[in-house]
């Protein structure tokens, strides 16, 4: 008999089996079909597989949707900043032509040969006011030739190169300006003081003088011709012991905005 | 946090950086700065490296520096020639002779160097002028007031960033110490 054992425990373990599987499969209507039972495995593992390659495939979609968006975005980006860099520029150009309009009227108006130049450096110092300009001999330009912007003058040249030159500013302490007052006529120095404003020198106590008065160039000294506007007077102060006014001026040219100015050429310049 | 500056030779090439870095701030203050700035509150940069240059090199291998810097500026300004050429140097100088004593061992002590030294270059420049005829009382003048500030901000500014630019004029001579083979 217990030669038997492997064959009767083979045979009851098979029928154990198919019981249980009778019974596993006994509350359905359907009976048990192997075929259904072996394609429900291999579903299941295709399930997976599908499912991991649709996951995958998913992810190289998206992975490239990314990536093309990302090109997209890049390339829209690009577009975007080149449209902002071309609007900027128009904006520019828009400003920059009512500034040379404003600089042409002044042309028209004066009558006056001048070439326009553009403010390439300003003085690294606070000490001293003077710019560079991008006109220099070649272009005709000499020294002491009066410098002009679209508000009234703004100095004179004092250093030239082939084709740059320095132009000292009215508001430097080394400048010093022959002034009429547009309104009375009275004359006096208008002198710079390295500040945003200066000095009108040399006003007699009892001349008319008034806060709001135009200042112009008289045309002496022979640099700058006569009734350029050169500013307003800005404070008038008496003081008891002086013989002259404090008169404190500010320039009609805001300095500090200064891009184009027009070089006033004249053949009688002092040097 | 302590820096540490010891005086050697420059090398060719240490000098050309130098040059060229001076003549880049150069070109921001006369360019870019003023654009956004006008009113000159802004570090002095070429200050600071001559400062770091008076305690990093021997008197003679940097005046011949400094006074291209001087060179460069009285170039670019519109002041009396020489003004600046002669400022530097003597900073250069005192830095130099004193750099025992300024050398300074903490960002702090450096500030306060920078600081000082600053408010030495204005002082100058101011004195300088005067010779040139320009009245002592001028930068006092109400009207100027917004030009002490300015100076001020400006000096502050240069204290304040001077750490900065020492630790980066420093790595540059690190680095080409180590490409040149020279010991830094």
């Amino acid at each position: 008999m217990l030669r038997y054992w492997r064959p009767i425990l083979l045979a009851v373990f098979f029928i154990i089996f198919i019981v249980i599987f009778v019974r596993w499969t006994g509350g359905q209507k359907e009976a048990f079909n192997p075929a259904g039972f072996s394609m429900e495995v291999v579903a299941s593992f295709q399930n997976i597989v599908t499912g991991s390659a649709l996951a995958i495939e998913n992810f190289w979609r998206g992975y490239f949707y990314l990536v093309n968006t990302q090109e997209e975005n890049k390339t829209l980006r690009k577009t975007l900043a080149q449209f902002r860099a071309t609007n900027n520029g128009l904006r520019e150009a828009s400003l920059a032509n009512e500034r040379l309009k404003k600089l042409l009227n002044f042309q028209t108006s004066h009558d006056l040969p001048v070439i326009g130049g553009q403010v390439v450096a300003y003085d690294p110092k606070a000490w001293f006011k003077t710019i560079v300009i991008n006109r220099g001999k070649a272009d005709g330009l000499r020294i002491s030739m009066p410098v002009v912007a679209d508000g009234g003058a703004v100095g004179r040249i004092v250093e030239l190169t082939a084709h740059y030159a320095r132009v000292l500013l009215l508001i430097d302490y080394n400048s010093s300006i022959d002034t009429l007052v547009q309104r009375t006529r009275v004359r006096g120095v208008l002198s710079g003081k390295s500040a945003q404003t200066c000095e009108l020198k040399y006003v007699l106590k009892h001349d008319d003088l008034v806060r709001g008065d135009v200042l112009v160039t008289s045309g002496l000294g022979g640099v700058f011709p006569k009734g350029l506007k050169l500013g307003k007077v800005a404070r008038v102060r008496k003081i008891n012991h002086d013989l002259f006014l404090e008169v404190e001026a500010a320039p009609a040219v805001d300095f500090d905005k200064l891009e184009e100015v027009l070089v006033i050429l004249k053949e009688d310049s002092l040097l | 946090m302590e820096t540490r500056f010891r005086a050697q030779s420059l090398s060719y090439k240490e000098a050309m950086t130098y040059l060229f870095l001076g003549i880049v701030f150069l070109i921001l203050e006369t360019t870019a700065w003023s654009w956004v700035d006008p009113a000159h509150c802004r570090p002095n940069l070429i200050l600071i490296l001559i400062v770091y240059l008076g305690m990093a090199i021997p008197l003679i291998t940097g005046s011949i520096l400094i006074v291209c810097f001087g060179l460069l500026t009285d170039t670019a300004s519109g002041g009396p020639a020489g003004l600046f050429t002669i400022v530097y140097l003597l900073i250069f100088g005192i830095t130099v002779l004193m750099r025992q004593r300024l050398e300074p061992t903490t960002i702090f002590y450096q500030m306060i160097v920078i600081l000082l030294l600053a408010v030495l270059a204005e002082t100058m420049i101011w004195c300088i002028l005067s010779i040139y005829g320009w009245p002592l009382e001028i930068i006092f003048a109400p009207s100027r007031g917004l030009f002490i500030v300015a100076q001020g901000v400006s000096v502050l500014l240069t204290a304040f960033v001077s750490p900065v630019f020492f630790w980066f004029f420093e790595r540059i001579r690190f680095t080409n110490g180590q490409q040149t083979g020279d010991e830094v």
